[in-house]
């Protein structure tokens, strides 16, 4: 276990010699907060509403604020098995005594672990510049926030590393990867609550495990679920983790066999 | 000007040689083009099913604003994003700026033009059809002296798109390595997609003047449903002018800090 975790220390500190390369993602980043802010808020204003589908303005806001923050913990930018793969360096990893999927793993928590340190003083500029629209959650739900944005991690990175693991089988998967990322979105949550959603579109993504990655969380922190949901929220993610592990493992494994080491 | 679009024509022979051996991609990629416009119409369903009209624009002036945005967005993608995105990345850094620089041609449109992505315009079809789709499901009636208009503010929207695409790369020269100068353009252009009048004064004020993103598309598409304004067609051309003049200006004072060193 000690490996992994000098291997993160190394990595973080690795990551964290190009700030200026995060600092402008984070700023570019930020212009999605502010268009939907500017959105909702006209829409708020202009038709005197004061609730949405039980979303006032400020907890549509926050709601944006928060998955504006879990946003940089969206690992996909951040795992490399499939290029690895793809380029032949996987065998660096490999050969060494190490596991080469923890390695991984643990690069990409370092990379997160750098985003979410240099996204704080942008989330407080944020929460300056928005202050009357924002609003806090309670001590308990911090708590429960994030925990349930830790659990979101590791099942945002078990369900892409099974994409990942694919590229053993099928070659490069990067474009197949950027596509799923971007169709996720919509049933996580990412791009508005999921409440506004239609009814039937609603029920749909109330059976697929993404919620879990934005919505669920947000709701966290604006105190819309009750302790029991929350609980019964992380035993599901739980399932989807070992799920989405054991599936990934099997294609991992298989693709072990394949693997030629000769790149691309 | 004959000897661009003979090396267009090559560049472009050479990325379609190249995009034909990865078909998979080219169909993810497409696909993911596609998928952009779909989610983006789920949004709008979402928008305005709570509100008539967005900054007085209805859905299908919005969607036809948004249609029009990823036309000119798309199109420099296919043109010039691919070849930003590697200076900004690869050409700097390693030392291959040397070869652009050294033809007897200027190095950054050579840049901008070294790596075409054909599939790219395959998305600019489904973003006319949506543009026609939007026009004719809306009932919306156009003059001809509007439509001549808008066309020529599009293609002058287009080339200070371009403008400000290099004006965002350009720090490569200074900072050698930075991949996330790469989709800073593509990142600010979500604001092209909304009626002006969504953002507070003071931000559209900026988005208007010192980085005119929203002029490209909302100044047309604003000019097309309403009357023909000849202050935006000045605005247009002053703001080419300026922009075309500060892009080349920085481009050759970057030109000037690069050492060709490889790393």
């Amino acid at each position: 276990m000690l490996k992994y975790l000098i291997y993160y220390k190394v990595a973080f500190k690795d990551i964290l010699a190009y700030k200026a390369d995060f600092i402008i993602y984070i700023i570019a980043n930020m212009v999605f907060f502010f268009v939907y802010f500017a959105i909702w808020k006209n829409i708020y204003t202009s038709t005197s509403t004061i609730e949405i589908h039980n979303y006032t303005l400020i907890n549509t806001v926050t709601y944006y604020f928060v998955t504006s923050f879990i946003f940089r913990l969206d690992p996909t930018g951040a795992m490399f098995l499939n290029e690895t793969v793809w380029m032949g360096t996987f065998t660096n990893d490999l050969i060494k005594p190490w596991s080469a999927v923890l390695i991984d793993i643990s690069y990409t928590l370092a990379e997160l672990s750098v985003r979410v340190l240099l996204y704080l003083p942008f989330c407080l500029f944020i929460f300056i510049v928005a202050f009357n629209y924002l609003s806090l959650p309670s001590l308990g739900n911090l708590v429960y926030f994030l925990i349930t944005v830790i659990l979101g991690i590791f099942l945002n990175i078990a369900f892409y590393e099974i994409f990942h693991a694919l590229c053993f089988h099928f070659g490069d998967q990067e474009a197949n990867i950027s596509l799923l990322n971007y169709l996720v979105a919509l049933p996580a949550g990412g791009l508005f609550p999921l409440a506004f959603l239609p009814e039937t579109l609603h029920k749909i993504t109330n059976v697929l495990p993404f919620r879990f990655l934005f919505d669920t969380p947000a709701n966290i922190y604006l105190g819309k679920l009750t302790t029991s949901e929350i609980v019964s929220s992380w035993g599901q993610m739980i399932l989807w983790i070992v799920l989405f592990f054991l599936i990934f493992y099997f294609i991992y494994r298989s693709g072990l066999k394949k693997y030629t080491g000769t790149g691309r | 000007m004959k000897k661009y679009f003979k090396i267009t024509w090559i560049l472009f022979k050479n990325a379609y040689i190249r995009d034909k051996k990865i078909p998979g991609q080219i169909f993810s990629k497409t696909l993911f083009n596609i998928s952009e416009i779909a989610v983006t119409i789920i949004f709008f369903d979402v928008i305005f099913s709570n509100t008539r009209t967005l900054a007085g624009w209805n859905f299908y002036q919005v969607l036809f604003l948004y249609a029009f945005a990823k036309i000119i967005i798309s199109i420099n993608n296919g043109w010039a994003r691919g070849g930003l995105n590697t200076f900004a990345s690869e050409y700097i850094r390693r030392g291959d700026f040397d070869f652009y620089l050294t033809k007897p041609v200027n190095p950054m449109i050579l840049v901008s033009l070294s790596k075409p992505r054909i599939y790219q315009f395959i998305a600019v079809i489904f973003e006319i059809g949506l543009a026609v789709y939007a026009i004719v499901a809306g009932h919306i009636s156009i003059g001809l002296t509007n439509l001549i208009w808008f066309l020529i503010l599009a293609i002058l929207g287009m080339i200070l798109y371009y403008f400000l695409s290099v004006l965002t790369v350009v720090p490569a020269f200074w900072f050698i390595k930075i991949w996330s100068l790469q989709d800073l353009i593509g990142r600010l252009s979500q604001v092209m997609r909304y009626p002006a009048g969504v953002f507070p004064s003071f931000i559209r004020v900026i988005l208007m003047s010192v980085f005119p993103i929203i002029a490209i598309s909302y100044l047309p598409t604003n000019l097309l449903f309403n009357q023909v304004k000849i202050e935006y067609i000045i605005y247009i051309v002053i703001l080419i002018i300026i922009f075309g003049t500060l892009t080349n200006f920085i481009w050759k004072l970057g030109q000037r800090h690069y050492s060709s060193a490889s790393s």
